[in-house]
């Protein structure tokens, strides 16, 4: 453990359920049982903005990761342009393919083209986190040091990756770009447009 | 009678161009790695600090911009990762940066977050965490900081307008505020003693990445700069500015005060 992140490197994956599970439920002042997989925050937790960028900090300090700054409608208006994922203001049939294919653990029949974006938001479970922390920590054991190829651990001094051999450090993968990265993945799956650069 | 009038020289000209300077001090501000804190960086940089520390919170990227910034003005600098509400990060960052300074001469409060919604849908918790996140972070902040300002210093407050009038869906952030413009009064009487001065500046709208988000920015900013006898909407180098004065033995006079920073426009009714 060092003083920057709470978790050892690499993680034992079977605590990162219990570990943001703890973390949603203090944000929210609620019991830990009262936090499920299925629990959507918005309409479940009652989770407010502030609830969430405290979630959000919490994650990071405890995990050594670095969250996406905005939601996978967000993202996709960014990379696909608006056109591709919105239509007179509601999902595409394009958008709401690409949310089912990137999160598979919510009721994709619930997820159709004429979907309201906020009515998705409302959708985002305790389980989106968990996939999302474990796709974070997946890319973050990945990598090493761009300058000798050493192994990365946890800086003891800041939020970042240091190597163990030559002593270089470099942030940690961007959330938004491993969620963007991923989004272009799924788009080549359904053979839409790619990116808009 | 007649007056004359004459040209007063202007913060920025006290501050810096006319022979002012921090060199030796150690400046934290908080929320720096963006907005009007990083203006505030900016600014203070010109004069020369020995180090200037920055807390963030989620903002990596920028922090790391910040910091390249501030290096850029040949000042050193730090940025580090700290929510300013939680009470025990809070102290533990503190610690740290006085096993790593020995010592503080400038504390800038200017991390802000808050909920915007009407009173009445206002949440006991959003409430709770508003206050945290602004006004005990400025008081927590001030009461570690004043130990480490053995020589003296200068505590500075951020706030807004809404601290004293009706903005829509500002009421939580407004009080809290409204909190520490008023505990800037008591804080500047008990902690003169020490020679620490504590002031708040209080700004208008102005023209940032988080104001941008605001539903209606471009036609608030039309309105607002109509009215505004300065004919613009503020710029965080405005509020800047009036910071980098505090820092200077030119307002030494000035104590527990709000100096309202706004361009005029809260002159009209």
């Amino acid at each position: 453990m060092h003083p920057q992140t709470e978790q050892a490197f690499p993680v034992d994956r079977s605590s990162i359920e219990p570990r943001v599970i703890d973390i949603v439920a203090r944000a929210l002042q609620r019991p830990p049982e009262d936090v499920h997989l299925s629990s959507s925050f918005w309409s479940d937790l009652g989770a407010e903005s502030l609830d969430m960028l405290d979630i959000a900090f919490s994650l990071e300090r405890t995990f050594g990761i670095r969250v996406p700054h905005s939601d996978l409608v967000s993202r996709a208006i960014d990379r696909f342009g608006e056109e591709s994922i919105l239509q007179n203001g509601m999902l595409t049939d394009f958008a709401a393919e690409l949310i089912r294919r990137s999160m598979p653990e919510l009721d994709a029949t619930r997820i159709q083209p004429g979907m309201r974006p906020m009515d998705f938001r409302k959708m985002i479970t305790v389980e989106s986190v968990i996939r999302v922390v474990n796709r974070l920590i997946d890319v973050k054991e990945q990598q090493v040091c761009p300058a000798c190829s050493g192994r990365l651990i946890d800086s003891s001094s800041n939020p970042e990756l240091q190597c163990a051999q030559c002593g270089l450090t470099q942030p940690y993968p961007s959330g938004d770009q491993v969620l963007i990265d991923d989004l272009d993945a799924v788009a080549r799956e359904i053979g839409l447009p790619q990116s808009a650069d | 009678m007649s007056f004359e009038t004459t040209n007063c020289a202007s913060p920025h000209e006290l501050a810096g161009e006319a022979g002012h300077s921090l060199r030796g001090q150690i400046v934290l501000v908080t929320g720096g790695s963006r907005g009007i804190g990083l203006a505030i960086c900016r600014r203070l940089a010109r004069l020369h600090p020995e180090h200037i520390v920055i807390i963030y919170c989620l903002d990596h990227d920028a922090a790391r911009t910040a910091v390249a910034d501030m290096r850029e003005f040949g000042v050193n600098a730090s940025a580090h990762c700290v929510d300013v509400s939680k009470e025990a990060l809070l102290r533990e960052f503190f610690a740290d940066a006085q096993t790593r300074f020995g010592k503080l001469d400038i504390f800038v409060s200017n991390a802000a977050r808050a909920s915007f919604e009407p009173v009445a849908e206002l949440s006991a918790r959003a409430w709770q965490r508003t206050v945290d996140l602004n006004a005990r972070a400025f008081l927590l902040g001030s009461q570690l900081a004043a130990p480490l300002m053995q020589n003296g210093g200068r505590i500075i407050g951020i706030t807004s307008l809404g601290s004293r009038f009706y903005t829509p869906g500002y009421a939580a952030l407004g009080a809290a505020k409204a909190m520490i413009e008023s505990m800037a009064r008591y804080l500047a009487v008990e902690l003169a003693p020490s020679g620490i001065n504590v002031n708040v500046v209080c700004g208008g709208l102005i023209d940032t990445d988080s104001t941008r988000k605001l539903p209606n920015f471009d036609a608030v900013c039309e309105q607002v700069a109509a009215r505004t006898p300065a004919g613009r909407i503020g710029q965080p180098e405005d509020i800047a500015g009036v910071v980098a004065f505090l820092c200077t033995p030119d307002s030494d006079w000035i104590r527990g005060q709000t100096i309202i920073a706004d361009g005029g426009y809260s002159l009209r009714i």
